[in-house]
This record gives structure tokens, C-alpha cells and sequence, in this order.
């Protein structure tokens, strides 16, 4: 049934939006654009010579097939044109045909390039084929300029955004998740509009953020937020030090490059893209039903009673939980299967001076979770014009909208909870909607359940809405000021506006702490950036080519936001329409500034196209830093040999590319906000007189010494081709040390603070990268490639500046009650280790537990904890390490498999030894005694000696009180199915003259997952994304589970 | 080739000027160190800074009381949850007690803004009298830190300047013997004494600010206190005799006609308010200040609030002689007709939002009963034969509500280890729940015997000193941690 339903849900949500689709295609062809019917016309006469082979007379050709050197060449494709009747070449390259004398005979073969050539009645022809090197000359794009890729001297790795056009994603980041071998993606949460934390080559700082700088279309430190996916027409990630040292003291996280899509002269495209679809939630949780909750209730009770001496009445008799029926499955009424779309159409094209690219957008996806969702359009114009033979100017902009319905999780917990949390913590027993029809207000019965509100009435009456605006323009003039020398100046800006809606009714729980809420942020962004570089190009003769770039940078970032809470609300029915309709309103508002100053140098130097050699510097000034340090210099150098160039390789057929890279740089991070050198007084308030005064207090401990992170880097890099590049290979070792970590270096409390930041400390991070790109079958009908890419990489904590080990990362202080941490950094323990208390079963009986001369007031049924230190005490010096954020290895392999007009694309990505803390395990399984629980709870949790020796008694709570123990770590490690897209290439330009192209698509995201994991899903990380938490990796709480999304789309090109 | 060089003279000429000007920082919302302690705005504001520390729910708005009350005989907290407030209770707290961990962060964040204001309010061209007012306000504060600190701790760190480096040599500091920290706090609140306002000197505007009369009451309390200890000087009890003296005395303060009135928070401020010495301010609902937690956590479901730390149904049962007008403001198990567990029901707010942290109440520090109670337990501590020892004593019965019958005397008190049985009682039932039991068992030597009269839990020596927070042992390696934990 639900099968069905979802079926009827696809076609409906389709093919509706496809409606205007057509319509556009119906105007294009009424109105009869040249272009259009010039296509069409080609496609005619094509059809008609079919019709003419079959009245002439065939003759027999053979030949052979040969490469440049007169090898042979076996397994060569010959087809003759127009049909699909052809053959292959043998062993010795030799092949016959049996063809009309007036035929075109087309030879392909993988990494040439492919030749026609009529047959002009000749029944012998040899042919020569010609290496392609198209593959290798794929232009790469660089800081501040673009190589060849066999010009490459770095580690750098493109994104396959060929087989992206298979997998449709919802935001750029996802783009890089399992494409390019030393990249990790990882999912904070699953909430429409969220962003994505990606990691290149490991976390190099403790402190702050480890994201990769973004460039797009030349503009450094772009927001990708509302980025187009379908406007990207290259995305290369620079990985080591010496790709990166361009980019200064931004670069030690590496950089990711995109391009987005140009015009090319004289050919005008329009492409539009639909694809429609519905997504479920990935698994919910089997929480108890009614009678079972009021059972675990009962005994719940009893056990109190027992140990605290006290007579509460049983809230359930047998007789009402025998009356009960299932009772309210709130996952159920909280999860929908929602729609999900996305429209695109772009025309481009130009003349030898002018090319433009226009495209419009539109992305909407509703949330599994009710009220929440993310809306998203986007406009782009990218234009080029040569104002002379030696002015070029050119612009590249979008304009986007989005609109993010926010549900309310990833919450801190506690009384104000979160929706799905609340879902999953209220009781079975409490209906959705009381007997009047009106949402039940809170959990019950009082006094026996954690007081919490109903999540449906706070889903669908509390409103969170944030809506951004966004201007992204970058412009530049390139002016070849004498021959070989071009001057270019750039202007940019990329700014968002944004309004945030918060709106909590006084009929919900959560609205009526406050009586009504209602709260506006309007936190706006300007980043502009101006560029100006020299590059000068020679070839000094026929060995010799050298590139030079020199440049100067200037840019500058602002922030400021204001935001107006109103609370004591007169009125629901206003919203966040009129916050004076408060009686209690407060406002604040913040400004932050900060700029950066910048100096660079590149040489690029070519050696017979043998050795290659690339050195770059930079020197850059940043405002954030101590007054004494803040300009550093950075530089790289990198050598490259292409061996398959040298005489001794030419006999080697096999190998048909081979170059060793050796590299080595420093870069920098500064990641720091604004004024972190600085003294600050800060600002709070108390009551004196019964009214608000303001005060002012010192908020830090200043340092001017502060300077940017460092991080030097050696890469060794291995490009092998094989069987004229069908198989690809490439290999990259690197060795990373960052240091002068700026660290919030925790100091003792009484100081009055908690932190000092500081420059102390060294990571490193060593690591391989492999990955192996092959065309595995390569004939007439079927064509199979796959991809195959590995990373590894190694964390290690050099030094804490003097201290051995320290506590880091959050964990809800609802759950764990003061807050505490989830982990250790420790000298020579990588980041990311869970630190706690080792479990080691169940105290099974009281004689257990008198024998073993433990001190600690435990009860059988509670958990027992490694008592290290043997002093028969659980205290802080029992904690260990007792598991790793951070997976052994990360993997992803994709298959791209055409069999005639049908293609399978198959995306499977997935890490390999970590595990999560799964904090939700304290509220649904054992350490809070209050909430509902996952129904195996109350059958296998310990009720009597030797019944568990796993899950403890239901009373205990033991296992909360101590902080983060090794019985909530799961293993992690997970192999996903990401994506599977079957598509067929409609047989259209036959059929109608309007379409150049159409394709139709099915494709199934996140459909099988292979994981030992309990929670909502393995790709989780609850917290550390954010400012203060980058080190709280690893961690599971209330999170928006992951979505399963099936899609049905359509492609046509006219 | 000339136009390079052109171009790069340029280019270096315009990039030499943009240098360092536009790296430097301009802070748009903050302040810094440059540019404050400029006026006496500044200072007032400042000193407002430092109040605005003893707000935190983790501090003097719900931790005081974890403290003082519930590791004392007076509260029950939920059983279920919170391990650490029931590891309070229980008399059973280690040195990971996020809430203990609380109660020392917390002193010294308000020590630390106390310093800020102590070093550089004197440089500021100002009133001289508004200026030592404010220095005494910051002194007092810094000492109640410190007796906070060293009753629970012992020996702790003495700073007095604040950190502003990390290579301060202060950032790693050992402890300071107890005798020390007594001497700094009786030394800062002797310049309180001197500097602040009289209650009835403070201007309209700062009322809550502490006053003269506070610091007075304050010292006696620490005399006492410091009585109790190895290292008492043998002046202390005179001496605090002499602060109740002065605080009695004055004439300022005097008991309010109803027990009630004391936690009437619309009489908050003087001279409505006479008995209120000095209290933690909270705000009202609907203005945008803090407010307090309190009345929510000690009211039970019924009334809307959470029910966390109930009241210890001995108080209830036991504490309150008949007609005892303090035991019905102090405790119930009624809600409308309804039995309940027993609960905390002296800090009702009519204006709190039922389920809301908004309640306005205040967090009283002293008072008047107490300063008379404390007047009575140094005349017993001087002369046990003294028998006007009792005043103070009987007239915070009288007003209770308690007859003639009811009043103390040597002939129904004759020894002074009766005097301290009836002093501890007395105490209990006027100052249960402010903040005192534990301190009071601590100092009348009866810690361990109440708790396993009362509550059945065995107390061991050690425990009269808190752990040391955990973090705080591990962050500074000069911090040996108290013996037993």
C-alpha cells in the first residue's frame, strides 16, 4: 500500500511542474528560432542519406589499425556512420567490413581521438590513429590563473561533475561528498538548507574552523550557500601546500575552486532541467507503545520506592494498561513524505567578442519534519566582451533567494526541548489532540514524566523562518598591456542579507514560558575584494616556456545584525508583525569588521615539458591578528617530472603518462573573529531600583602577540596512465604540521576567565590518497567506467604547549547535567578522541558489589565502570579514551555504465572506523528514567541478577551522572548506496525537430545503507560546525534525521 | 617596457599606503581597554558590571542555595535526576560537582571584576566620595566572594589584581592559607564600612547597592565565622559583637512588623524595606532584566513550577513551635486543598507565569533578624552567662508570633551547648532556605551529627571542606586538592 501511495506521490509531484516545461518548448517552437530550425534541418538530411545506403553497392574493406609508433591497435571500434552496423579490429590491430562503396567508416578507440574517413569506393584502407590528449590538456583551475593538468605540479583533484549531472544534490558542498580521494563531507544534520562541514586532508586547527576556502569565479572566500549546483561548470580542489601557499594565510585548509558556466560563440544552447520527488525518513526509532510505556512507568515507580524509601503510588494499575490501545506514535504524526523539486533552464551562446550565460532556478524542498523546508531561486548572468584586442571584460553574478523553514532541532534538550526530541521522549499514552479537538498541551501524568510539550502543537505552531537575499558580482578587465604581458584588475562583492523570523504562540509549551515570542534578526554580510595581478607569459624557446604572476590584494569583510525580541505577546495573531504588541521587548545589535591585505608571486617553469617547476609567495596582512604579528609570509615550491616523456619510456607502450610530483609549502590560518587580540569590555546588566542598568566588564584576556596558525606541508604525487590512459592512477603522500595553534588554551578559573587564546601547540596530519579511474568496457552498445578513490589520514597532537592533555567538546548539559566534556586532546592522540568512563557490564547483585570493596553507592542493575586507578572508587582519574571521531579511512566508488540509450549511475561512499556518541542513548534507553524509550528497553534492560549483563535496571541513572561512558559509543563506520540514477536518452530528435536532447531519469538517494549504527543515521555531527565546538566531533543529539529521496526527472536540450 | 615600470611604481606606491591603516582594528560594539575607565560613568558602570556577575542561575540565583541549603538538612531535590544536587544532598559530592564547579568559577569571575574595578577606578578624575563609595561597593563584593570561597574551600588562591595576560604570574597561583584570605576579606570590608553610603545616603537611582550598614553586618558575620576556626583571633567574637552593635545601633534597620513583609517583593528598597541589609537584585516580568529561577524550582507541579528540590518534610513536621506565624510563609504540602510532597513555599511571587524562570523575587545576602540573632550568638560566645544575651534572640521569636511563654531565657536555657541547640533552631526556622544552614551547622559544630539525625547520612571530617573543582586541579598544577577527595 505505502508503496503504491508513494508511486501515485512521484507521478503527481512530477509531471505537474514538467507542465511548464512543455509550454516553454511549445512557444520555442511556434515562435521558430533560426537556430532551432537549422538544427532541425541537419537532423533531416541526416535521416534521408540512411534512406540512400541501402541503393548502392557494397564492397569489402579491410585494414588495420595502427597508433603513431605503427603499433597495433586491437580492439579498435569501426562503425560505419550513420548506422550501427560495425566491427572491431583483432589481436594485430587488422579488421574487415563489408560497406557501400560511398560510406563513412568511423574508427574509435579509448584515448584516441577518433577519425572518419570515407571509403571512396577503396577496399583497403590503414589507418592511423592519434593519442588523445585531451584528457591531460583539461585545463585546471588554479589560484589566480589556470594549468594544463599534465602541467600540475601540485595535488589537486577535480571533481567528476559529469557524473554529478547524474546525481542531483541539494546544495554545492554535497557536490564534493565522495568524488575526490581526501575529502570528507559530512551531513551536520539533514535539515533542508543545511549546511555541509568539509574537511580536506583532516582538522588542522583545535580552536577554529578547518573549512576549505571557497573561490568562485575568482573571487576568494565566496558564502557557496545558495551556489546553483547546476551552474558549476568545473570544481578543483587544491589539497597540498604547495597549490594552497597562494592563498596565504587562508590556505592551510585547503581551497576549493569553481567555475561556473560560460557561453562559447556561435552556438546557442538552451538546456532545462526538471526532476521531482518525494523523500521519507531514513528509519525511526521502535519507541514503546502505550501499554509498555505505562508498564516501564510501573516499574519505574516500584524501583524509587525501593531505593528511596518512599510510597509513590503506581501510576498505571494493571487494568488501565490492560485498556490501553498503542497509543500515539508521535514519530509517525511528526514525519511526513515530502515533495521535493527542482526547475532549472539556461540558454547561452555569443559571438567571437561577446559570450553570455544566463540561467534561472528554482529548488524547493519540503522537510520530513512538518512546517520545516527550504525554498531556493537563483538568476545568474555571466558575461565576457572583448572591448579591443587587448580589453576583456567580463562579469560574473548571481542573484539567489532562499527561504529556510528551521524545525527545532539540534537543541541543548532540557524543558524547552525540540520537536523531534519531544517525539521521542513524551509518552505513547498522551494523545496529539484532547477531547475538545484542541492539541494536547504537555507530557504526563505529572510527576512520574519529564514535563515537556506537545512536539506536534511546536511544530506546527512555532515558527522559525530565515530568509536570505544574496548578491554575488565579480567583474574584471584583462589588458595585455605589451605582447605576453596582461594586467588584471577585479571588483567583487558577494553580500547576504537576511531576515530571521522566530514566532512561539502562547498556546504552545514552549511559547507560553515567555507568555508569546516573538523575535527579528536581520544579520547582514559584505564581503568585497579587489584584485590586481600581472601575469606574463613566454615561451623563451622551443624548451623553455616560464609564467609569472605577481599581484596585490585588498579585502574586507563586515558583519552587522540586529535582532528585537518581544515576549508577553497580546495578541497570537500577529506573528513577528508587530513586535510593540509585546509587554516586555528588548533589542540588541552588534557590528564586526575585519580586512585583509595580501602580496603574491607565482613562477611556473616548463623544461622540455619534463620537468616542471612552480614556485609561489605571498604575503599577508590580516586585521584579526595581534598588532605585532599581523603580516606572515608564505611560500611553496614544487617540482614535477614526466617520466613517460623521457627516451628510456618509449618503449614502455603500456604506460602512456607517468610524472612524480615532490612539493613542499607553508600556509596559514587566522580563522579567528574579529578582535580576538584586543581587550575587550563587553556589556550585561543588573537591577537597581527595580530597573535595568547596564554594566560593563572585561570579556577576555588580550594578547597582540597573536599570529596566524601555521601549517608546513610535503606532498609526493604519483600520475600513472595506462593502456593510453584507460586506466588512470594517482597516488598522493603528504606530510603535515600545523602549529602555533591558536588555542583557547584553558586556564585555571581564578583568573576569572576560562580561556586565554594563544598560539601554542602542533598537529599533524599524514595521510595517502589514492584513486583509480578505469573504462572497463568500451564498445559499440556499452560503455563502463568506474571510479574509485581511498583516503586516509593520520591525526596526531604534537604538543599542547606544555600540557600533556586536555578536556574538549560539548555535550547537552541537559543530558549530562552541568555540561561536561566529550573528549580529550591529548599529546599523541589525534583529535577527536571520546574521553570517559569504560564500561564493564552490570553490577549483577549486592554481593557483586560488597565483594568487589567498591566504595562508589552503586545498586544492582547500575552499570559498572573500569575502576583504573584500583582505588575501588569510579572518580575523574577512571576516565580513558574510549573511542575516535574521526574514521581509519574514508572511500567512494562510483559506476557509470551506458548499455545504448540507458546509463546506470551508481554512487556508493562510506568511512571506515570511527565511532559516534550517541548522546540521544540517555534519554531513549537508559540514564534519564522519565522519558519514553525505545521498546527493547523494557524487555532486555536488567530486572534481576544475571538478566543483562548490557542495558542497566530502568531506575538507574547512573550511567547519566558520570559524563560520557564507552555504553553510549557505536561503531560509525558505514557503506552507503548514495545514489543510483537509472536515465534513458529519448530517441527525440527523431521523433521532433524542437529538441536537441531529452533525457528522463530515476534516481534513489541514501537507498541502502550498511551500518552496525542505532541512531537516526551515521553521518551525523551534532555540533561541530559551529563557533566554540570545532573539536565536539563525532557526537549524536536530536539531530534531523537523515532522508531517503526518490526522483523522477527530465533533461532536454533544444 | 616603460609602461611596466610605470605600473609597478604605481602599484607599489598604492599598496604602501594602504598598509597598516587598514589592518588596524576599529571595534564597532565593544570596548577596549583603551578607551574605558574614562569617567565616572565609566566607573558606575563598572561597578555595575561586577553586581551583574551574582545573577547566573549558577551562582547567587540557584547554586547559592545547593550550596548553603540543600547540603544541609532544609531540601530534598528530585531523587531521579540532577546526580549532582542529589550527590548535595547526600553529603556524597566529589570534585567532578558541576554545581561546586559552579560555586568556585563563579566566586572568582566576581572576584575578578571586583579587581578590575579595585585597580582602575582610582585613576579616574572623579567625585572623591562617589569614588571610594564605588570602591567600597567593589571591596565588599570581593570580600563576600572570598568568605564564600574560603568556608567552602579552605585555603584558595588570593588574587587581587586582575589577570590581563597570559603570562601573568597570577594565572597559576597556590593557595593562600585560610588566616590570609580572613584577613584580606575583613580588610576589604573594613574600606566598604568606611566608603559606602548609608542605607539612607544612597541615592534613589542605586538602590540595591551595598551599603555601609551591610559591610557591618557582613563582618560580624565573618568574625563569627572565623571564631569558629583553629585560626580564630581571639577578638572575634567582641568584634562581631561590636558590627551588630553598630548595625542595631544605627537605627536604620529594624525588624518589619510582619514576617511576610520581608519577602514582599514590592517593598524591595529602603526605607519601605528596613529589614533587608543587602539582597542580589532580580527584575521584574515583562522588563528586560534577569529574573529569577527560584520560585519555579521550589514550586511543586501543582503551582506551576518544577518541583526540584522539595522541601525536607522534618521542617514541615518538627522545626515550628505552635503559633509560629513562619511555618506556614516558610513551608506546605497544600496546593489548593490538595496534599503534596512537601514544599519551599516562602518565595511566592504573585506575578510570576506559572512554568516561566520570571519571578522577582530577590536573593536576600542579610538582614536584620540575622544581625540580631548574630548580636545573641556572640554575647554567648563572650559571656554564656550574660543574660542579655537572649534580646536578639526573642525579639525575632516575638515577632514570629511566639507568646511570652516562648521566650528564651537562662532559666529555660542554662548552658550555652543549650543555647547553641535553640540558637540552630531558631536560625532554621527565621533563615531557612537564605543561604546559612550549612555554614551554620559548619560553625556551631553540628555538620554531622543534624545530617544523620535528620537525614540519616554520615558525614566524615573531610567533608566540612568541599573538593576543589576537578577542572581547576587540572588546569592548574600548583592546586593540591583538599584531603579525602
Amino acid at each position: 500500500m505505502k508503496k503504491r501511495a508513494l508511486h501515485i506521490e512521484i507521478i503527481k509531484h512530477t509531471f505537474l511542474p514538467m507542465l511548464p516545461i512543455f509550454l516553454l518548448a511549445g512557444t520555442a517552437l511556434a515562435n521558430g528560432s533560426g537556430r532551432i530550425t537549422a538544427i532541425s534541418k541537419e537532423a533531416v538530411s541526416t535521416g534521408t542519406s540512411l534512406k540512400g545506403i541501402k541503393s548502392n553497392d557494397h564492397i569489402k574493406v579491410t585494414g588495420s589499425v595502427t597508433d603513431e609508433r605503427n603499433l597495433a591497435i586491437p580492439g579498435a571500434v569501426i562503425m560505419i556512420k550513420g548506422t550501427n552496423i560495425g566491427t572491431t579490429s583483432d589481436a594485430d590491430g587488422k579488421y574487415s567490413i563489408s560497406v557501400d562503396e560511398n560510406a563513412t567508416l568511423v574508427f574509435t578507440s579509448v584515448g584516441y581521438l577518433t577519425k572518419e574517413i570515407e571509403v571512396k569506393k577503396r577496399s583497403k584502407i590503414d589507418v592511423q590513429l592519434v593519442t588523445d590528449s585531451k584528457n591531460l590538456n583539461e585545463v585546471v583551475v588554479v589560484g589566480y590563473g589556470t594549468q594544463k593538468k599534465r602541467d600540475i605540479t601540485g595535488a589537486v583533484g577535480s571533481v567528476g561533475l559529469t557524473d554529478v549531472a547524474k546525481t542531483p544534490v541539494f546544495g554545492t558542498g554535497q557536490l564534493l561528498e565522495g568524488q575526490v580521494a581526501g575529502v570528507q563531507v559530512t551531513q551536520t544534520n539533514s535539515q533542508p538548507g543545511a549546511s555541509f562541514t568539509v574537511r580536506i586532508r583532516g582538522t588542522n586547527s583545535i580552536n577554529y574552523s578547518s573549512d576549505p576556502l571557497y573561490v568562485v569565479d575568482g573571487f576568494a572566500g565566496a558564502d557557496i550557500t545558495a551556489l546553483n549546483p547546476n551552474d558549476i561548470a568545473s570544481m578543483d580542489v587544491l589539497k597540498d601546500a604547495s597549490s594552497t601557499a597562494i592563498y596565504g594565510n587562508r590556505g592551510a585548509n585547503g581551497v576549493v575552486i569553481i567555475t561556473t558556466k560560460s557561453g562559447s560563440a556561435g552556438k546557442q544552447t538552451v538546456t532545462a532541467d526538471v526532476y521531482n520527488g518525494v523523500q521519507d525518513v531514513g528509519r525511526t526509532l521502535p519507541m514503546m507503545n502505550a501499554p509498555e510505556f505505562a508498564t516501564y512507568l510501573n516499574r519505574v515507580t516500584a524501583y524509587n520506592n525501593q531505593y528511596n524509601t518512599t510510597q509513590t503510588a503506581l501510576p498505571y494499575t494493571q487494568a488501565q494498561i490492560d485498556a490501553m490501545g498503542p497509543g500515539t506514535n508521535w514519530q509517525k504524526a511528526l514525519f511526513r513524505q515530502a515533495p521535493i523539486v527542482n526547475a532549472n533552464g539556461a540558454i547561452s551562446g555569443g559571438s567571437a567578442d561577446s559570450k553570455y550565460f544566463i540561467s534561472m532556478g528554482y529548488f524547493g524542498q519540503d522537510g520530513i519534519i512538518l512546517n520545516s523546508g527550504y525554498k531556493r531561486g537563483n538568476l545568474r548572468f555571466n558575461f565576457n566582451h572583448n572591448i579591443s584586442s587587448k580589453l576583456t571584460f567580463g562579469l560574473s553574478s548571481q542573484l539567489s533567494y532562499s527561504q529556510q523553514n528551521l524545525a527545532n532541532v539540534n537543541t541543548n534538550g532540557g524543558s524547552t526541548g525540540g520537536t523531534l526530541l519531544d517525539a521521542l521522549r513524551i509518552s505513547p499514552i498522551v494523545p496529539i489532540y484532547d477531547n475538545t479537538g484542541a492539541y494536547t498541551f504537555e507530557n504526563g501524568p505529572n510527576g512520574y514524566v519529564d514535563l515537556v510539550g506537545n512536539p506536534i502543537a511546536a511544530a506546527e505552531l512555532n515558527t522559525d523562518i530565515s530568509k536570505t537575499f544574496r548578491v554575488f558580482v565579480n567583474s574584471f578587465l584583462d589588458y595585455e598591456i605589451i605582447k605576453d604581458l596582461k594586467l588584471k584588475v577585479s571588483v567583487g562583492t558577494d553580500d547576504s542579507f537576511n531576515r530571521e523570523d522566530i514566532f512561539r504562540p502562547n498556546t504552545t509549551y514552549l511559547g507560553l514560558t515567555t507568555n508569546g515570542y516573538a523575535q527579528i534578526n536581520n544579520p547582514i554580510n559584505f564581503n568585497w575584494l579587489n584584485e590586481n595581478t600581472l601575469t606574463y607569459t613566454k615561451q623563451i624557446d622551443k624548451n623553455q616556456t616560464i609564467t609569472a604572476l605577481a599581484g596585490y590584494t585588498f579585502q574586507q569583510f563586515k558583519y552587522t545584525t540586529s535582532s528585537a525580541i518581544a515576549q508577553s505577546l497580546t495578541t497570537n495573531n500577529l506573528g513577528t508583525d508587530n513586535l510593540g504588541v509585546g509587554g516586555s521587548l528588548s533589542s540588541s545589535s552588534s557590528t564586526n569588521s575585519n580586512s585583509l591585505e595580501s602580496f603574491l608571486g607565482r613562477i611556473n617553469y616548463s623544461f622540455m615539458d619534463k620537468y616542471l617547476l612552480t614556485a609561489s609567495i605571498r604575503r599577508d596582512g590580516s586585521s584579526v591578528l595581534g598588532s605585532a604579528h599581523d603580516f606572515g609570509v608564505f611560500p611553496s615550491g614544487a617540482l614535477a617530472w614526466r617520466i613517460s616523456s623521457e627516451d628510456f619510456m618509449k618503449d614502455v607502450t603500456a604506460i602512456s603518462d607517468l610524472k612524480l610530483r615532490v612539493g613542499y609549502g607553508i600556509t596559514g590560518n587566522s580563522n579567528i573573529p574579529a578582535y580576538s587580540s584586543l581587550s575587550q569590555y563587553g556589556f550585561n546588566n543588573y537591577v537597581l531600583n527595580g530597573s535595568r542598568v547596564v554594566g560593563t566588564s572585561p570579556n577576555n584576556i588580550g594578547n597582540t602577540n597573536l599570529q596566524w596558525e601555521q601549517t608546513a606541508s610535503t606532498n609526493i604525487g604519483l600520475d600513472l596512465g595506462l593502456l593510453k590512459n584507460r586506466i588512470t592512477f594517482n597516488a598522493d603522500w603528504y606530510d603535515k604540521k600545523t602549529t602555533k595553534l591558536l588555542f583557547n588554551e584553558p586556564i585555571p578559573a581564578s583568573s576569572g576567565f576560562n580561556t586565554v587564546l594563544e598560539n601554542i601547540g602542533a598537529v599533524s596530519n599524514k595521510g595517502i590518497e589514492l584513486s583509480l579511474n578505469t573504462i572497463n568496457i568500451q564498445q559499440q552498445n556499452i560503455r563502463w567506467s568506474t571510479n574509485f578513490n581511498f583516503s586516509r589520514n593520520v591525526n596526531k597532537i604534537l604538543s599542547l604547549g606544555g600540557v600533556q592533555s586536555q578536556l574538549t567538546g560539548n555535550v547537552s548539559s541537559s543530558l549530562y547535567p552541568g555540561g561536561q566534556n566529550s573528549g580529550i586532546l591529548e599529546v599523541g592522540q589525534p583529535i577527536g578522541a571520546f574521553y570517559g568512563y569504560k564500561f564493564e557490564g552490570i553490577w549483577q547483585s549486592q554481593a557483586q558489589i560488597t565483594a568487589s570493596g567498591t566504595k562508589e553507592a552503586v545498586k544492582p542493575g547500575d552499570p559498572r565502570y573500569a575502576d583504573l586507578n584500583g582505588d575501588n572508587n569510579i572518580t575523574a582519574a577512571d576516565r580513558t579514551i574510549i573511542g575516535y571521531a574521526v574514521p581509519k579511512f574514508n572511500y567512494g566508488f562510483s559506476s557509470n555504465l551506458t548499455v545504448q540509450r540507458f546509463n546506470l549511475f551508481v554512487l556508493i561512499q562510506g568511512v571506515y572506523g570511527n565511532q559516534i556518541l550517541n548522546e540521544n542513548l540517555i534519554e531513549s534507553e537508559n540514564g534519564t528514567t522519565n522519558d519514553n524509550k525505545q521498546a527493547y528497553v523494557l524487555t532486555q534492560s536488567w530486572n534481576g541478577p544475571g538478566t543483562s549483563n548490557t542495558l542497566p535496571s530502568v531506575g538507574s541513572t547512573l550511567r547519566r551522572s558520570l559524563g560520557p561512558t564507552s555504553d553510549v559509543l557505536e561503531p560509525g563506520s558505514y557503506l552507503r548506496f548514495k545514489t543510483i540514477t537509472l536515465s534513458y536518452d529519448l530517441p527525440l530528435p527523431k521523433l521532433t525537430s524542437v529538441f536537441k536532447s531529452a533525457s528522463i531519469y530515476v534516481t534513489g538517494q541514501n537507498l541502502i545503507t550498511v551500518t552496525k549504527y542505532k541512531g537516526y543515521d551515521p553521518e551525523v555531527d551534532s555540533y561541530s560546525n559551529s563557533s566554540g565546538n570545532y573539536t565536539s566531533l563525532g557526537t549524536d543529539y536530536n539531530p534531523y534525521p537523515n532522508v531517503r529521496t526518490y526522483l523522477l526527472g527530465v533533461r532536454f536540450g533544444f | 617596457m616603460k609602461k611596466i615600470y610605470i605600473l609597478l611604481a604605481a602599484g607599489a606606491m598604492f599598496t604602501m599606503a594602504a598598509c597598516k591603516k587598514a589592518l588596524t582594528e576599529k571595534p564597532y560594539s565593544i570596548l577596549t581597554n583603551a578607551n574605558f575607565y574614562q569617567n565616572a560613568n565609566d566607573a558606575q558602570s563598572a561597578l555595575v558590571g561586577v553586581f551583574s556577575q551574582l545573577q547566573p542561575q549558577a551562582y547567587y540565583q540557584r547554586t547559592v542555595y545547593i550550596m548553603s541549603d540543600l547540603s544541609g538538612d532544609e531540601m530534598i531535590p528530585l531523587l531521579t535526576q540532577n546526580q549532582e544536587r542529589i550527590d548535595m544532598y547526600k553529603v556524597q559530592y566529589t570534585s567532578s560537582n558541576i554545581e561546586i564547579n559552579n560555586w568556585y568559577t563563579n566566586s572568582y569571575k566576581l572576584i575578578s571584576r571586583a579587581n578590575d574595578v579595585i585597580v582602575n577606578v582610582p585613576g579616574i578624575t572623579m567625585d572623591v566620595p562617589t569614588k571610594n563609595n564605588i570602591l567600597g561597593n567593589a571591596m565588599f563584593l570581593r570580600g563576600m566572594a572570598y568568605f564564600d570561597l574560603v568556608r567552602s574551600f579552605g585555603d584558595v588562591p588570593l588574587i587581587l589584581k586582575p589577570i590581563t595576560s597570559a603570562t601573568d604570574p597570577n594565572l597559576y597561583p597556590p593557595r593562600t592559607a585560610s588566616s590570609a584570605i580572613y584577613t584580606q576579606i575583613i580588610s576589604d570590608l573594613k574600606y566598604a564600612e568606611a566608603n559606602c553610603y548609608t542605607e539612607d545616603k544612597i541615592t534613589a537611582a542605586n538602590k540595591g547597592e551595598v551599603s555601609s550598614g551591610a559591610a557591618s553586618a557582613m563582618l560580624a558575620r565573618v568574625y563569627l565565622q572565623r571564631a569558629s576556626t583553629t585560626f580564630a583571633a581571639s577578638d572575634d567574637n567582641t568584634n562581631a559583637l561590636a558590627e551588630c552593635n553598630k548595625v542595631i545601633n544605627g537605627g536604620l534597620y529594624k525588624l518589619m512588623p510582619n514576617y511576610s513583609d520581608v519577602f514582599n517583593w514590592t517593598l524591595k528598597y529602603f526605607p519601605a524595606q528596613t529589614e533587608v541589609i543587602f539582597a542580589v537584585q532580580f527584575g521584574a516580568n515583562n522588563t528586560s532584566t534577569t529574573q529569577n529561577i527560584t520560585v519555579r524550582m521550589f514550586s511543586p507541579a501543582a503551582l506551576g513550577g518544577s518541583g526540584s528540590f522539595n522541601a525536607n518534610p522534618y521542617l514541615l513536621n518538627s522545626v515550628y513551635d505552635k503559633g509560629d506565624v513562619r511555618k506556614t510563609w516558610n513551608v506546605s504540602n497544600n496546593v489548593a486543598g490538595v496534599i503534596v510532597t512537601p514544599y519551599i513555599y516562602k518565595y511566592r511571587d504573585p506575578q510570576w507565569v506559572k512554568g516561566s524562570n520570571n519571578s522577582q523575587m530577590n536573593w536576600i545576602v542579610l538582614r536584620y533578624s540575622d544581625v540580631l540573632m548574630m548580636q545573641s550568638e556572640a554575647m554567648n560566645n563572650i559571656n554564656a552567662s550574660d543574660p542579655n544575651k537572649f534580646n536578639g534572640l526573642n525579639l525575632v521569636r516575638t515577632r514570629a508570633g511566639l507568646g511570652a511563654t516562648q521566650m528564651l531565657s537562662l532559666a529555660n536555657t542554662p548552658t550555652s551547648a543549650a543555647f547553641v541547640d535553640t540558637l540552630l533552631r531558631d536560625r532554621l526556622r527565621e533563615l531557612c532556605v537564605e543561604g546559612h544552614r550549612r555554614w551554620d551547622l559548619i560553625r556551631l559544630g553540628q555538620f554531622a551529627a543534624v545530617e544523620q539525625a535528620v537525614n540519616g547520612f554520615t558525614v566524615s571530617p573531610n567533608q566540612y571542606l568541599l573538593p576543589l573543582p576537578q577542572t581547576e586541579i587540572d588546569a592548574n598544577k600548583n592546586l593540591k586538592q583538599n584531603p579525602g577527595y
